[in-house]
This record gives structure tokens, sequence and C-alpha cells, in this order.
């Protein structure tokens, strides 16, 4: 059974030969395939090179391409900051008014998101077909946050309506340009980190009014299966306001959910994903994290639509492999589930 | 007719919960109006916050109702501030706060500030990317006992080491204490250990609490 197939039954809620177990190794790859991140992240064949490299030492169930939604934010403008272990990140934030938002760049006439976009093309190339290619997208609720920063989006809405829905028009349209060049150089879904549509960030009511909306329309939009990622905040206890986005097949949760609660509340449809938190791994024993996924796969062991990631962000580059060997074994020495 | 303040702290924690700035400004306005700033900062304002961040620490709260929270306190305060009288409340001393070099996200650093001013603190707020020199360096000319960094990323947090060395270079580590915090910390609290930090608090409403702690370590109340 290929990976592609070991997903695919599972999002048709189906037992496979074993879980599928696709920990977040898009900036793993730089430290396997010793290349330096200024150029791992500015040149797509050396991103490849890194998930190539990832598939030889770890063999994961699905590939992810550049977490690095900082440069969504670069394409209009923001400045960034580069370190020599982690993705580059926003360092200097934009003054954008509502009344003058930029024209939506298109992927193919900005450096930066054609370097995301081909390093998907590249990875889903080398996959061919055997293993589902992931992109990471930036939600139209989350995107003014990366240009303006948390607060200023936040004061924005809750104090501005009618500029927070010129903001988050402008951001649905960035992210249906991206999901549609993503989708076809090859992805296989997009995964899309989403904080300012948690209960955790937002009240009920923004919520309700401004980001569920946004959500839903460009979802509706989107050319491909969409996973729900937890952004960094745990999401079951709320999950149901999201259960009816169109378009979304999965929901990656926060390793402090219970993924019961989830499920109960989901009903049988949706993938489920879980694991523990990608950027605790590096300070965690091997045990730990074997013993987190084993908690996991206890509480789903009757779901055939489930499978084993990890939650946030990447593995920082610093991390044992020998902790991530230790997720691997504990997702795949399941006993034979049969079908 | 005028309401007693024991039950504008309900009134407030309603607008806090509604995220209704404008509605607790009336409120807040009008409490003024019949009691002075003084009675209706000790005794409105300053238990509903400490209601509002013991809710906070449930996760019962989200981040833009603790936002609001915040703007509600600064708004008070600003006006207070434009009377001019500063005799007429407590100050407890001087607090140095910043973000690290490099951070740009100021919104943990602004609801710490606003709480802290509710409590009577002093705030000398340096903004975002502050060098580590500038914090001791202010820290020793306005004699702050703690200095207070924001950080939300990890490598923005690792910044906050340099603080720790040139406090550590200066003689200070008794006489000035190291407060950290920001979203990283939250995550991964052993970074607290990490760059140096002598404490750390999950939530801006905790933060007076931990300042407080941390002023007295420095010798504070002697």
């Amino acid at each position: 059974m290929t990976s592609l197939e070991r997903i695919g039954a599972a999002l048709s809620g189906k037992f496979a030969d074993r879980r599928a177990v696709a920990p977040l190794l898009a900036l793993y790859g730089s430290r396997l395939a010793g290349i330096p991140l200024e150029r791992y992240y500015r040149d797509a064949a050396a991103y490849t090179e890194g998930q190539q490299a990832v598939v030889r030492r770890f063999d994961p169930d699905a590939l992810f391409g550049p977490f690095v939604l900082a440069y969504e934010a670069a394409a209009y403008g923001a400045e960034l900051k580069w370190t020599e272990t982690a993705p580059p990140n926003v360092r200097k934030h934009l003054r954008l008014s509502a009344g003058a938002l930029p024209s939506i760049i298109a992927p193919e006439n900005d450096a930066d998101l054609s370097y995301l976009v081909e390093s998907v093309r590249l990875t889903a190339e080398f996959c061919r077909g055997e293993k589902p290619v992931a992109a990471v997208l930036t939600s139209p609720a989350d995107l003014p946050a990366l240009l303006l920063g948390v607060d200023a989006w936040l004061e924005i809405l809750l104090f501005d309506p009618a500029a927070a829905s010129d903001f988050l028009s402008f951001s649905e349209e960035h992210f249906v340009a991206l999901a549609s060049a993503y989708f076809k150089a090859g992805a296989t879904f997009i995964a899309v980190p989403i904080m300012f549509a948690n209960p955790a960030i937002l009240t009920d009511a923004l919520i309700e009014k401004l980001a569920l909306p946004a959500l839903r329309r460009a979802f509706a939009r989107a050319s491909g299966p969409i996973v729900f990622h937890h952004g960094a905040i745990p999401l079951a206890e709320r999950i149901g306001m999201f259960k009816d986005l169109p378009n979304v097949a999965g929901f990656l949760l926060d390793e402090k959910d219970d993924s019961t609660t989830a499920r109960n509340t989901l009903g049988p449809g949706p993938l489920l994903i879980a694991g523990p938190a990608g950027p605790t791994l590096r300070n965690r024993s091997p045990e730990s994290v074997a013993a987190t996924v084993r908690r996991f796969l206890r509480e789903r062991a009757d779901d055939p639509a489930f499978m084993i990631a990890t939650g946030a962000a990447d593995i920082p580059v610093d991390t044992d492999p020998e902790i991530i060997d230790a997720l691997l074994r504990a997702a795949r020495n399941e006993e034979p589930i049969d079908g | 007719m005028a309401q007693s303040l024991f039950d504008l702290r309900s009134l407030l924690y309603n607008c806090v919960l509604d995220a209704d700035r404008a509605g607790a400004a009336r409120l807040l306005d009008q409490a003024v109006r019949e009691y002075g700033f003084n009675p209706v900062i000790a005794d409105a304002l300053e238990p509903t916050l400490r209601r509002i961040g013991e809710r906070f620490a449930k996760d019962k709260i989200s981040l833009a109702q603790g936002y609001v929270a915040g703007k509600i306190a600064e708004d008070l305060l600003g006006k207070f501030d434009a009377t001019n009288d500063q005799t007429i409340r407590p100050q407890r001393g001087t607090i140095v706060l910043g973000n690290a070099e490099d951070d740009y996200h100021a919104l943990g650093r602004k609801m710490v500030s606003a709480f802290l001013r509710v409590e009577g603190w002093h705030v000398e707020d340096l903004g975002n990317d502050v060098l580590p020199e500038l914090f001791v360096d202010t820290a020793e000319r306005v004699g702050a006992r703690v200095i207070g960094v924001s950080a939300m990323m990890l490598t923005n947090a690792l910044n906050i080491t340099k603080i720790r060395e040139e406090l550590d270079k200066r003689g200070l580590r008794d006489r000035i204490k190291l407060a950290v915090g920001g979203a990283v910390f939250v995550m991964r609290p052993e970074l607290v250990a990490e760059v140096g930090g002598d404490g750390t608090a999950t939530t801006a409403m905790d933060a007076p609490a931990l300042f407080d702690s941390l002023d007295t370590q420095a010798g504070g109340g002697e």
C-alpha cells in the first residue's frame, strides 16, 4: 500500500494496513540535506533535495511544502528576518489602510511566492503520486495579522468592522490565488493554520460575523481539499463551529485536544489528525513523544478516519532524529488493523 | 441614579466579555464623576481585571476580550493622566518594559503595561526591538528593580540572553530582576531559564503578581 492509498483510505473512512503518519519535516529537510536555510528557502530545487532526504531517512506518509507563511506577507512588502535555525519570519509589519490595499500579487509575479509554488511542484513531481504533498497556506482570517501585526489586526477586528471586512476580502482573493497555484502545481491538499477564527483568540460574535464568513467564502473557492490546522491552539471543544466549512477534508488537532470530543462533535466524516506539537520535540524524550502518539492511537482505535502527524509548527532542526524515529515507530508499530 | 462601585464591577466585567470598550468608558466616566479616579480604579477596575485574569488563566476568555480589558484600563488611565494630578494614586515604583531585540509583536507588552499601570506601577515602555544595553541603561537611570521583556518567537526570545549577560556584566543580578514573557515561553517553559529569566507569567493579567514578587526579591519594599 502506498502512502497516498493509506491516507486515501483514512479519508474515505476505511482502515488501511497501518496508521498513516506525517511529521512536519519541512524545515528538517535542510538539516538532512546539509543545506543552509538562506539557500533552502530561496531555491525550490534545494528544498526538494531536503524533502528527498526526509523520505530517505524517515519515509513519512506525506510531505509538506515550505512552512514559510511570512513569504505571503513579504509579497506585499513586509520586511523579513532570517536566522540560521528557523524559516524566515516577519521582522517588521506593514502600515496598510483598508482604503488603500495593494493589488493581489499573482504567485508567478513574486519571487517568494513562486518559490513556494515551485517547491510544491518539484516535491510533488518527486513523489510521483505515491505520497501526498501538502502545501501550507495562511488563512484569510490570519493574513492581516501577518501583514499588520497581531495587535493592529485585533484592533481593526474589534473596533473597525468596515475596515476588517475590506482586509478580509483582500485576504480571500490572495488565498484563492495562491491555493489555485498550489493545486495546479500538484498539491494533494492544503493545510491552513487558523488562529483568528478560534474562540481562544476572538469573541464568538466576531467569529460568526467576520472570520467564519470569510473562511466559508474562500474555502468554497478552493479547487481541492483543505486541512484545518489548529494554529497551535486547542480546537476540539469548539470544533463544531467549523464542521460545515466547505472543502475541509480534515482537522489537525492540538496535542492538548481530546480527539474523542472532536469526533463526537464532527460525526464520522472528516479525517482527524493529531500528535505531539512539533516545536516541542527537541526538548522531549523519545518515550514522551511515543506516549503521546499511543494516547491518540488508543483514543481513536476504532476510528478509521484518523492519522498521526505533528502539530503547531515545524520540528526544529536541532531535534535529535531518534525522537522522530520514536514517533514514527509508535505510529507504525500498532497491531495490524483489520478492515 | 448612582450605582455602587461593587455593582460597577459586574457591569464592567460584562463589558469586557462583550468586548464593549465604549460601554465600559461610559460606565467609568460616570463613576469617576461620582467617586473620583482613585476609588474607581482601586475598587472597581482592579477587582474586575483580577476576575478577568482568573478567567483568562482557565482559558475561558479570548485574547480579544483580554485586549479589550487592557484598552478599557488604558482609556481610564489616559483620562487620569490628563488630569495631571499624580498625587492621588500611590506609586509602587518603576518597571522597564520592552520587546526583545528584533521582536515587533507589541500586543502582549501593551497589555502587560496597562495591567501594571492599573496596579500603580510607573511603566517605562521602550517599545519594540529594544537593544539589551538600552534595557539595562534605562533600568539603572530610572532605578527600576525589574525589567520585563516580551518575545513571541524563539529566535527573538534567545536575544534576551544578551540582557542577562549585560545585567551580570554590570553586577546587577541581585538588584535588577528579569521577567520574560510571550507566546514562546508558554509553549516552552524551559526557555525561561535558558535565556536567563528570573520568572514568567502565562498571561498579561498574571504579570502584576510576577512583577510584585520579582520586585520584592530585588529588595523592593525594604
